[in-house]
């Protein structure tokens, strides 16, 4: 009997002992994350070649636009019955084309297209702007999603090929922006160092033939090249004098070195086939530059950035 | 080998006290396991899944707020700022709740890791983004577009994987939860008969026609396993409701939600763009499409709800209010469009931004967001609810199981002694 009662006994410990606690949990245990090293969207780097075309086309004078004779044509007809001028801008650009304090663009760009359609409607909110990036431009003239684009565009022999320009409205030239205490002084110090453009720009391309030996890296937007300085992933950002300018007024740590290295013809781009047009906006330009417009606009975005300057004179080809 | 009398009864005992210790040792072990399982759905599962859900959504949403704040003229409502750091406070919250509960490896504390390492560095994108904003400067957009691509690219993957990995364990713990007790059930079974057979045989051998022991025996066997199969019962109905009427209904919801922040967010960005037309309207439309299709999320929510269930009741009237919001947000949003298309963009703004216009998007998708909300409260609760009743049903089933296989063995012990003792 006392044998049966030990089992008994011993069932029942087992039978209830199953019903205890389990064992605590171990503590967790991570692997080491990498350090996020966060970068605007769309970088390309490097960029190692450009989508020029393959043949350098020549034309006598990138700068030579259509003579204005009054002409009306079939795409004026076309912004008249729409009853406003659809105009391709940029929005990041501090001093060209940016969102103001009131949330609606500003700049010397946006001001420019405001007076054309100050001038076309009398009225200068008759205007839709739509945002391009640098390397949406051509595709926003050839499908015609916008009637001109005034954008900080360099009239060059390969772009004439897709779009027309009005004649020279702003020089610039391309410079090198570099934090405020860094050695480099000209673009030629910059060997094995990333340099930033942006994507779609002549000064990316520039860059990426640039015989210094640095490294191209391309972003959508100029600004961005602006932040991956900040945040040390560039060493140095190379584009138009104009647009650094902007970027000295946005950020006091950092600096222009050097003179400008090339010569950027800033027209307003149009369709190919966009004759009267071309032609109503050289006039718009003719009118802005000897009625004092132009210097007001410039003396308003510009001259505190770059010093006082006078409106390059237009070129024609008739 | 023992062919006397009291050596078979010897032999028996032996048998049926094993049998009887084997029942009540898989009866006390299923119960325990079923129990962690339960608890797994009911205290884990559950709200690590909600939590997780809720991290997503927080994430979208801010996302989204970071957008339109910076489309609205007025710099920086208050409101909105305000809407931003709850949002934020939320994720930080619940990502510690997270990170104590979640597997210490796998892809869940993988995803946790990527959430707590990068969040801050999103924050502060979105602070230096605020202080150039407030100087109208463009470097504050640029900021902007670099902190909305880490979200979008880094963080909103990993709360989508931390949310349908924590589902997925969950779901497992109630597929194992409402397992059938096959092994246990079946030593019982097995006990029965041998509990049957040494009657038989000791009705032959001693021509008594009851042993009281074995009987009592017999009868506790009976009661332990017939409370092992109720308990069982108990664990399927309650989890499968919870799962019927209340965890289906939450993760279509939750989806919902997220496809609510990310059309808002689409909405804003399109217009901050100015690129109408673009890739930003077509995740508006794929995202109204999740929301309204005729396989959405809100129609997949419907049609999911039973028919007499209160809770779905309530569940089936929100959502019916929802589809209606939503399909004046598509409407509102299509005037949007159409008045930026003609180039009146300040209207086009204010009608997506507008606080007070009951037509403006930004009226609308708040509306539809918290009647979505208040939804997913009731199936939240409904299977928080029934998960707690199903981890009732196995209340004292462990104690139940383990003293009546108890009382079993002791019962054939007495009764078997007795006899073998006659022999002496």
């Amino acid at each position: 009997m006392r044998r049966f009662r030990g089992l008994l006994t011993l069932g029942l410990v087992v039978v209830l002992g199953l019903n205890g606690c389990g064992a605590p949990e171990p503590m967790p245990h991570r692997s080491a994350q990498p350090v996020p090293e966060p970068r605007p969207p769309g970088v390309v780097d490097p960029v190692t070649q450009t989508s020029a075309p393959a043949e350098n086309p020549s034309c006598e004078d990138p700068r030579a636009s259509l003579r204005p004779t009054g002409e009306w044509g079939p795409s004026l007809d076309r912004i008249r019955s729409r009853n406003r001028l659809v105009v391709g801008v940029d929005q990041n650009t501090y001093l060209f084309g940016f969102r103001g304090p009131d949330g609606q663009l500003a700049g010397f760009d946006v001001d420019l297209a405001r007076e054309i359609a100050e001038d076309f409607f009398g009225d200068r909110n008759h205007i839709q702007f739509r945002a391009l990036t640098a390397s949406q431009r051509v595709e926003a003239i050839r499908s015609g999603q916008v009637d001109m684009v005034v954008r900080m565009t360099t009239m060059t022999c390969e772009r004439w090929q897709e779009m027309a320009f009005s004649t020279e409205y702003l020089t610039a030239g391309q410079s090198v922006l570099v934090p405020a205490g860094s050695p480099v002084e000209s673009i030629d110090d910059l060997r094995g160092e990333r340099v930033c453009a942006a994507l779609g720009s002549t000064s990316l391309s520039v860059l990426v033939e640039h015989p210094a030996g640095l490294i191209a890296v391309g972003a959508p937007s100029a600004v961005d090249c602006l932040v991956m300085l900040q945040q040390g992933q560039v060493a140095a950002v190379s584009t138009d004098n104009t647009i650094l300018a902007g970027f000295v007024a946005q950020d006091p740590q950092v600096r222009v070195v050097g003179e400008p290295f090339t010569d950027e013809p800033y027209g307003i781009a149009m369709a190919p086939d966009a004759e009267d047009l071309v032609r109503y906006v050289n006039g718009v330009l003719e009118r802005l530059r000897a009625d004092g417009t132009w210097a007001r606009l410039y003396d308003r975005w510009l001259a505190p950035h770059l010093g006082p300057a006078a409106p390059p004179q237009p070129r024609y080809r008739d | 080998m023992a062919r006397s009398t009291p050596g078979l009864l010897g032999l028996i005992l032996t048998v049926l006290l094993v049998l009887g210790l084997a029942t009540g040792a898989a009866g006390v072990a299923d119960v325990t396991v079923r129990t962690a399982r339960v608890a797994d759905v009911a205290d884990r599962g559950g709200p690590l899944a909600v939590a997780a859900q809720e991290i997503y959504h927080s994430l979208a949403e801010a996302d989204a707020t970071v957008a339109i704040t910076f489309l609205s003229a007025e710099q920086e409502p208050v409101s909105l700022r305000q809407r931003y750091q709850t949002n934020l406070t939320e994720v930080s919250d619940l990502l510690v709740t997270v990170a104590a509960r979640v597997p210490a490896t796998g892809p869940s504390a993988d995803a946790v890791a990527v959430l707590s390492v990068n969040l801050p560095v999103y924050t502060g994108l979105v602070e230096t983004a605020r202080v150039y904003n407030r100087q109208s400067l463009p470097l504050g957009a640029a900021y902007l577009r670099e902190a909305s691509w880490l979200m979008r690219d880094t963080l909103l993957p990993a709360a989508r994987t931390l949310w349908l990995e924590e589902t997925e364990r969950m779901q497992q713990a109630r597929q194992e939860a409402t397992s059938v007790p096959w092994f246990a059930l079946t030593v019982g079974a097995l006990t029965l008969v041998a509990l049957g057979a040494a009657q038989v045989f000791l009705t032959r051998r001693t021509r008594r026609l009851i042993n009281p022991g074995l009987a009592a025996a017999t009868v506790a066997i009976l009661a332990a396993v017939t409370w092992l199969a109720v308990s069982w019962a108990g664990v399927v109905r309650h989890l499968e409701a919870g799962h019927q009427h209340g965890a289906v209904q939450v993760s279509y919801l939750a989806e919902a939600r997220t496809a609510v922040a990310s059309a808002r967010a689409s909405e804003a960005l399109e217009l901050i763009a100015r690129s109408g037309g673009g890739e930003y309207e077509q995740e508006f439309t794929a995202a109204m499409e999740q929301l309204l299709g005729e396989d959405g999320y809100l129609a997949r929510t419907l049609a999911s709800l039973g028919g007499e269930d209160t809770s779905d009741n309530q569940i089936r009237q929100l959502v019916t209010l929802a589809v209606t919001i939503a399909e004046q947000w598509r409407d509102s949003h299509a005037e949007v469009r159409h008045l930026d298309d003609r180039g009146d963009y300040r209207g086009a703004v204010e009608l997506a931004t507008g606080t007070d216009d009951p037509a403006s998007t930004g009226v609308l998708a708040t509306r539809l967001d918290e009647h979505l909300a208040s939804a997913l409260e009731v199936a939240s609760s409904t299977f928080t609810d029934e998960s707690s009743a199903a981890m009732a049903a196995l209340d004292g089933a462990a104690i139940a199981v383990g003293v009546l296989s108890g009382l079993a063995i002791a019962a054939s012990a007495i009764g078997l002694q007795r006899r073998i003792a006659e022999y002496r």
